[in-house]
């Protein structure tokens, strides 16, 4: 305050009472529950835990065991019209995609009880870094009428063809020009051919909502990579095509981490022989490969699995969730041992450190 | 007028100032024709905003804040297209958030200050109209230069004013002013003299000269100008003719005066220096752990850029063209080249980084600090109904030192003690007069009179004394002959009791008013007339002629009533010679004591005053050349005073040279230091044997008074010859001409008329104790804090002070320096220093061969203010500082303020230690201002102290609880918000990092940027700010009752240098369960980023908020409120935002995404499993540590447990004294040696041995004690 300011001592106005209002909340005097860490006291605590944790850990893990997975990484598979040359090589020349090197595997399978899903899984494949995930313009995705100039400016070097302002990639940027475009088909015992759904793939709210088509198709091209329009994806079904195909969708979902699966078809059951999920037996599967991972050192695995309230097939969380537990028992057990022998010691140690140090 | 037109340009060292009557008042002041128009109006303007300016330039001052400029540069670089990271209009959030806090902050401040200029420019004065031709009531912003202004008694100056007419006939004015110097004697101005006005009354209208005053300075003891009477005659001006403002018109009726300086331009307001910022002890740790951060980032940010590189270089070389790799084929090669790439990375992970900083840090710990203050002034313990205040909270960043104290430097005056002085004992002619407390026929006496004698400044006359019988006796047999006119040949010692009252009584600078004072101007400026105020005739200083004759005539009634009433009660003494009643002059004096009113500059004239006036010895007026006292033996004299010798602190005494009315004597009386004045006693004092047992008796008696803690005066005069005053006044004239050395000369002259002089005696004035000094006391000692005494009273009285505190016990050894050379200093410092170490060694070996023999000789020290000025020169201060720490207590006294703030800078710098200055007086500001922690005692002593200090209180006392209580929690909370804030930022950062190693270093995302943003400011701000205000690791009680605790923060004990390690390591940990277990999980599944980073992110603020939880030390609704509603916010927040379809905010369209992960049930599995895998080690660690390594809260906590346990027993079991007296046996025992072992700094390495020693008795003792207690449980 400034020394010219005039307090309100000397005009004599003083009767105001400053006495502080004596509420428990003012006075800071709240009743409080004081917890303290003692060996004592986390004991119960620590039991409780491995008591919790060990059944749900057995749980998990009886839940992943009983899944039933397949997995073939086919990124080395022959060439089936030059059985002396892989895929892979076939690629490592080509540039342009657009060719097909189609490869054949006769595999035996277990069976599997239960909806089975079929996977594609890469590994390698860095959908996460950030240039890749920005890559992408969701309100074209939207089908919101976006003007080729005004797509995001993330998708470049793929969002106009050629730095023309007027011809756009439909959809743009790199995660869209990337679409994995393998396809696979499974033939049972050389005869019956397993049924592949295309639908039911992608997450409802993506396909509901967040992917539309546009009204026209007007300015827009097939990404440089791509073998068709997006237009042209499902000419079979409307409500699969354009920026609606699942596909693309889940595609456009791009993966946390660097080896990942993604969903590819869902086995149909209402075939009489896959009724309750896929007989054992030799399946020929049948690949289209025509997208190249060597140039990155990845893989390409076609997946075939059950799926359980857990998701698939991981010991992991239920291994850690019994170590966890039994930590859990062993500490209790350690803490009691400390409470019965040193306990009641230990308290009046307690105050004689307090006398040692003051 | 030519001087006007040249003003500014020419001639710029002065400003002309015109009447502004003699300016046609059609005129604004403010146009340029109008001769005042450059000088500022009386209009002030604290604020540093308006409306409009308040965004830019508050901006503009946040961004001189360094952190604040790094996260504008961050901001400003996700700007840069190559390297954003999060979405642009996100990463602004945090900072607009911080600058708008602040902003709001600073705006509420301007505010406060906005309406306390509104208020102080709205203030009423009355300033002359020239067109009504009266004074009329106006606004202090209204008061211009040039102005004439009207003041009553007790008004507060409104502008710097050129006094021009007071009430008083000789012109002058008092005024208090301490609102600007701090020194709150009264001080006295003088109205211009020489102006022609005939003698009759000063005319506003009328005056039309003009004034040349200098340009405004912001020195207060300079002025200069003059007054042109006409062309050639000019009346010089200077400091005693300018009324300042601020400061307050005090005995005086009302003064009227010109305006020459207003508003900015006044002279308080040019030294209005702006609050100085403290930094606390804790904020420079978390300063150095930012540091750190500082640190951490940049390693961050290289490595990831390093990765960055190498990752990509990995695919470069692989292939030629890369634009097989779908996830980097971006165009042209040369632009992803590793070291660029690895180049723009770099900046990208500053933006991700950036949260390593932790943005919100202070501007939380600033709003923690205001919430704590807030309560701090809540605290009812803290108020004082007396004076009806509480607690100050003048500074707001530093409420944690408090809590980190380690040396308290007390005032004694009026800290200590209360500053009410009483008179208590005297001595005449070596005659002790010793005022016992008196038996039970005082008692009615007393209790009358503490009604009338309230402990104020300016209070009745009449003292709360007991009047010594033997005393009275000798005034009374006085009063008699008088009285009767017996002409006896009076003895001298009676003589000389006479004189010693009247010395008590007229010695001194005491003004007195005999009636509030009253102005005979209303509010609004009209003249009232006085005789419908009441008949009443107090009216002695009444200007107008009319009223003075009525005055007079019935002072004299009074006066001769007193006079029959003082015969009737002699008459009583004499018949029955029984002094059980009051003599002569008590019922008169009670007669005017309710109108009678002394007003002093210190405390102790004024016990001397109203003792005298108890006696009948009665000082009634005093004007500048006379003194009217009403003495017993001669009733009412009127001593012509010829001069006043001042007080200063080289003669430390003042005189007066007195000459009596009827004899024409002229007699000088002194009083001073008893070493001030016994030295220039008369010859006869050493050579006459009656003389000499005189003067050995008084000296006998000083020293006991001092023993009593009495400060002492000694009295006594010198009759001067004629020749001998005229050949000093002819001295002392040349002296006083002399322009070069006049202070010198003055001060020779002084001490030349001051010898050869009579002793009449001494007296003795209690400065009573404050309540609850010596418990305080004791208990910082138990604290560990080291109390100082810094007096600049003498030094038996500060030893006595000390003792009678308790910061001396009988046991300890007092070493006193006192030396009055440098070398001798230096050797007594040497000496005592040397015995101290040697004694040390002594008892160690004592100690080893018999482990029974009681802990080490204490030792305390005191220094008097010479030997001070040695000891702080630079050779000798480490000998001095090294000496003061072997001592528990240290006493300065006759210090002076210089030499109170130098000492206290000396521990400050030198030791390194946290330092508080208590006082209350403007001798106390240097230390109150040099310190850690500056507190003042808003008391009597002016508001100066108050002013500078950081913390007022009401009373000593409270200071226990400002630091035990207070001190501590704040330290305990900022610092654990401190660390928290660390923890929080360093989780979110790793999590981020681990992510960066499996995203190709590329500064990928998987958490929503809204949520990283919003982290900090919403999701988990709250609840470690609610700990911040409202946590205690332990009762207000436990921490006042077991002081020791104390010591946690004084060692600085919660935040230490391995906090941040601690807090490192943890959230290290932490970061990775999240992360790998995460990772784990996830392998095998179709699991997108988004809803990978959504089940992170849940983890992370689940972790983060039971982590607040495990640090939570007491539980009250508040805090589960807020940790259960944050958790909540997050999460609906996360679940509403993720309902809503929107593209804003690219790439994470974060559409359904929480939808989706939380219905799937590995989520709620990992979350709970991380929550458990995460705060496992730290439940581990903290409860092992609690059960085997307590710290002292720690057991306090787990006695506290006990103590309740054994309540609940006591309820249940129903046998109530057995069991409480059994918890009490437990709590004293452990407070008894808590007491008992206090350490000292400086025998650390010795304490380890004396401690060990002392383990075995000890434990037998506690266990003794506990079984006790617990079988007595058993019993139950």
């Amino acid at each position: 305050m400034a020394p010219g300011t005039p307090t309100d001592s000397p005009q004599g106005e003083k009767t105001k009472n400053r006495r502080p209002k004596d509420t428990k909340f003012k006075q800071q005097k709240l009743p409080a529950w004081q917890p303290i860490l003692t060996a004592n006291t986390v004991l119960p605590a620590f039991f409780a835990i491995g008591v919790a944790f060990i059944p749900l850990g057995v749980a998990l893990l009886v839940t992943s065991n009983n899944i039933t997975e397949f997995v073939l990484d086919y990124t080395n598979c022959k060439n089936s019209q030059n059985p002396n040359e892989t895929c892979a090589k076939f690629f490592e020349n080509v540039n342009n995609t657009g060719l097909i090197c189609r490869c054949e595997q006769e595999v035996e399978l277990p069976e599997f009880k239960g909806q089975v899903y079929m996977y594609y899984g890469l590994t390698n494949f860095y959908q996460n870094h950030r240039r890749y995930v920005k890559s992408r313009d969701d309100n074209q995705l939207n089908g919101q009428s976006v003007g080729v100039s005004s797509l995001n400016t993330d998708c470049d070097p793929y969002r106009t063809v050629k730095g023309n302002d007027s011809e756009g990639y439909a959809p743009c940027g790199a995660i869209a020009n990337s679409l994995f475009n393998d396809s696979y088909t499974m033939v049972f015992n050389n005869s019956v051919p397993v049924n592949l759904l295309k639908t039911g793939i992608a997450w409802v709210s993506d396909k509901s909502v967040k992917f539309n088509n546009p009204s026209n198709w007007d300015h827009m091209h097939k990404p440089p990579n791509w073998a068709r329009p997006v237009w042209e994806l499902d000419v079979n079904a409307t409500s699969n095509n354009g920026y609606k195909n699942e596909d693309l969708i889940v595609w456009m979902r791009t993966a946390a981490l660097p080896s990942f699966r993604k969903l590819y078809r869902r086995i149909d059951h209402s075939q009489t022989e896959f009724k309750d999920g896929l007989q054992a037996g030799t399946y020929k599967i049948t690949i289209d490969y025509s997208y190249p991972v060597t140039a990155f050192q990845g893989t390409k695995s076609i997946i075939l699995t059950t799926t359980s309230w857990l998701g698939g097939k991981n010991p992991f969380l239920g291994i850690a969730y019994l170590v966890v537990g039994s930590l859990c028992i062993i500490l209790g057990v350690i803490f009691s041992v400390i409470q019965l022998k040193w306990g009641k010691r230990s308290v009046d140690m307690v105050n004689i450190t307090s006398r040692e140090t003051y | 007028m030519g001087n006007i037109i040249e003003r500014g340009k020419t001639t710029p060292k002065y400003r002309t100032i015109v009447p502004n009557c003699t300016v046609d008042p059609a005129i604004p002041h403010s146009h340029k024709s109008h001769p005042n128009h450059g000088y500022l109006s009386n209009k002030i303007q604290t604020t540093r905003y308006s409306v409009i300016t308040f965004l830019p330039k508050n901006l503009f001052e946040q961004f001189h804040r360094y952190a604040n400029l790094y996260f504008l540069f961050v901001v400003a670089l996700n700007w840069v297209p190559e390297v954003n990271a999060f979405a642009k209009e996100i990463t602004m959030l945090p900072v607009i958030f911080v600058l708008g806090v602040t902003a709001i902050k600073d705006a509420f401040e301007d505010f406060r200050r906005y309406r306390s200029d509104k208020k102080v420019n709205f203030h009423n004065c009355r300033k002359f109209s020239c067109i009504e031709k009266r004074y009329v009531k106006t606004e202090w912003h209204d008061i211009h230069v040039g102005d004439f202004v009207h003041l009553s008694c007790n008004e507060i100056i409104p502008a710097d004013i050129l006094l021009l007419r007071s009430s008083d006939k000789e012109g002058i004015c008092h005024i208090e002013t301490c609102n600007i110097d701090g020194e709150n004697n009264l001080k006295q101005r003088y109205s211009v003299k020489g102006l022609n006005t005939k003698g009759s009354e000063f005319d506003p209208s009328g005056f039309r000269n003009n004034i040349e005053v200098e340009q405004p300075n912001c020195d207060i003891y300079k002025f200069k100008g003059y007054i042109f009477k006409n062309e050639e005659n000019k009346i010089a001006l200077n400091t005693d003719n300018l009324l300042l403002r601020g400061c307050v018109i005090r005995n005086t009726d009302f003064i009227e005066g010109i305006c020459v300086y207003a508003g900015h331009e006044t002279k308080a307001l040019l030294n209005n220096r702006g609050p100085r910022y403290k930094r606390s002890k804790l904020e420079r740790a978390i300063n150095r752990d930012v540091v750190w951060c500082v640190v951490l980032l940049l390693f961050l940010c290289f490595f990831c850029a390093i990765g960055s590189g190498i990752w990509l270089a990995d695919y470069n070389t692989l292939k030629e063209n890369t634009n097989l790799v779908p996830f980097i084929s971006f165009g042209d090669l040369d632009q992803y080249s590793p070291l660029y790439q690895g180049f723009i990375v770099f900046w990208t992970y500053v933006i991700i980084y950036q949260a390593v900083i932790p943005l919100p840090l202070y501007v939380s710990v600033e709003l923690v600090k205001l919430g704590q203050v807030y309560f701090m002034a809540q605290d009812i313990e803290f108020y004082h109904p007396e004076s009806d205040k509480r607690l100050e909270c003048r500074a707001l960043n530093i409420t944690e030192d408090l809590g980190q104290i380690q040396y308290v430097f007390s005032d004694k005056t009026g800290t200590l003690t209360e500053n009410i002085m009483e008179f208590k004992s005297c001595t005449i002619g070596g005659i002790d007069y010793p005022h016992l407390p008196g038996e039970d026929d005082s008692s009615e006496i007393s209790e009358v009179d503490s009604k009338i004698s309230i402990p104020s400044r300016n209070s009745s006359v009449l003292e709360n004394l007991r009047l010594e019988p033997a005393l009275q006796r000798e005034l009374s047999n006085m009063c008699l002959r008088s009285l009767d006119s017996v002409e006896l040949v009076i003895p001298r010692h009676v003589q000389r009791v006479q004189e010693f009252f009247l010395l008590m009584a007229v010695c001194n600078t005491v003004v007195v008013s005999h009636h509030p004072h009253e102005d005979n101007m209303d509010e609004s400026g009209f003249l009232t007339d006085p005789q419908f105020q009441g008949g009443n005739a107090a009216y002695v200083d009444q200007p107008l002629d009319k009223y003075l004759r009525l005055s007079q005539s019935s002072l004299l009634s009074v006066r001769s009533k007193t006079r029959s009433v003082a015969s009737a009660s002699s008459q009583d003494l004499r018949d029955t010679a029984t002094p059980d009643g009051s003599i002569g002059g008590s019922s008169f004096l009670s007669d005017m004591s309710s109108r009678t009113r002394y007003e002093a500059e210190s405390p102790d004239e004024l016990a001397l005053v109203k003792a005298a006036s108890t006696y009948g010895c009665r000082l009634l007026k005093r004007s500048s050349e006379t003194v009217v006292v009403w003495l017993p033996a001669e009733g009412e004299v009127e001593l012509e005073i010829l001069h006043i010798l001042p007080f200063d602190s080289t003669r430390k005494r003042m005189s007066v040279i007195l000459r009596h009315p009827l004899s024409k004597e002229i007699t000088l009386y002194t009083k001073g230091a008893d070493s001030a004045i016994l030295s220039v006693l008369d010859k006869s004092f050493k050579d006459d044997d009656e003389y000499r047992l005189q003067r050995d008796q008084t000296i006998e008696c000083i020293t006991q008074y001092a023993m009593k803690g009495l400060r002492t005066l000694c009295m006594a005069k010198r009759v001067l010859k004629e020749g001998e005053y005229k050949a000093w006044l002819v001295e002392y004239l040349a002296a006083s001409a002399t322009l070069e050395e006049r202070e010198e000369l003055l001060l020779k002259s002084y001490c030349d008329i001051e010898t050869n002089l009579d002793l009449l005696g001494a007296t003795g004035i209690e400065d009573k104790l404050q309540d609850g000094v010596p418990e305080a006391i004791a208990k910082l000692g138990e604290a560990g804090i080291k109390l100082w005494v810094l007096t600049g009273d003498k030094q038996e009285t500060a030893i006595q002070i000390a003792y009678s505190t308790k910061l001396f016990t009988k046991k300890q050894e007092v070493i006193q320096l006192n030396a009055t050379t440098k070398e001798e200093a230096e050797a007594l410092l040497r000496h005592h220093s040397e015995q101290i170490s040697k004694d040390y060694k002594s008892s160690i070996k004592e100690h080893n061969t018999d482990p029974s023999t009681p802990i080490f000789r204490e030792y305390v020290l005191v220094i008097d203010g010479t030997t001070l000025t040695f000891a702080l020169t630079e050779e000798l201060d480490p000998i001095f500082l090294a000496l003061c720490q072997k001592c528990k207590a240290v006493v300065c006294c006759r210090a002076t303020p210089i030499q109170k703030g130098n000492v206290v800078k000396l521990v400050k710098e030198r030791l390194k230690k946290m330092t508080l200055a208590i006082g209350d007086g403007a001798n106390d500001v240097s230390m109150i201002q040099t310190a850690d922690i500056g507190i003042g005692i808003s008391g009597q002593e002016g508001m100066q102290a108050v002013m500078a200090s950081d913390f007022a209180i009401a009373q000593f006392r409270f200071l226990l609880r400002l630091l035990l209580v207070h001190g501590h929690w704040n330290y305990f909370r900022l610092s654990n918000f401190a660390a928290f804030m660390f923890y929080k930022s360093l989780i979110t950062v790793f999590i981020l990092f681990w992510y960066q190693i499996f995203s190709g270093f590329s500064g990928s995302l998987m958490i929503d940027s809204l949520y990283l943003m919003l982290e900090h400011i919403i999701f988990t701000a709250f609840p470690p700010f609610i700990n911040g205000v409202f946590d205690k690791d332990t009762s207000a009680e436990n921490l006042l009752d077991k002081p020791y605790l104390y010591k946690a923060g004084q060692n600085s004990k919660l935040y230490t240098k391995w906090t941040f390690g601690i807090v490192f390591l943890d959230s290290l940990y932490q970061s990775m369960v999240i992360y790998f277990i995460n990772h784990y999980s996830y392998t095998n599944y179709s699991v997108g980023i988004w809803e990978f980073g959504t089940t992170i992110c849940v983890c992370m603020i689940l972790i983060i908020l039971l982590q607040i939880g495990l640090e939570t030390n007491s539980w009250v609704w508040i805090q589960w409120l807020f940790l259960i509603l944050s958790f909540m916010v997050f999460w609906m927040f996360a679940i509403i935002s993720n309902a809503i379809f929107f593209t804003f905010d690219p790439p994470s369209n974060p559409y359904w995404v929480m939808e989706n992960t939380i219905s799937q049930a590995i989520h709620s599995c990992i979350a709970i499993f991380v929550c458990v895998l995460a705060l496992l080690p730290r439940v581990i660690i903290k409860s092992i540590q609690f059960t085997f390594f307590p710290t002292d809260i720690d057991v306090v906590k787990q006695q506290t447990r006990e103590t309740m346990t054994t309540e609940e027993i006591k309820q249940d079991g129903g046998c109530d004294n057995v069991t409480a007296s059994g918890h009490d046996n437990v709590t004293a025992s452990g407070h008894d040696t808590a007491q008992s072992m206090q350490t000292d700094d400086t025998s650390i390495d010795n304490t380890e041995t004396r401690v060990n020693g002392m383990n075995g008795p000890n434990m037998d003792n506690t266990t003794r004690r506990r079984d006790q207690s617990q079988s007595i449980v058993v019993k139950c």
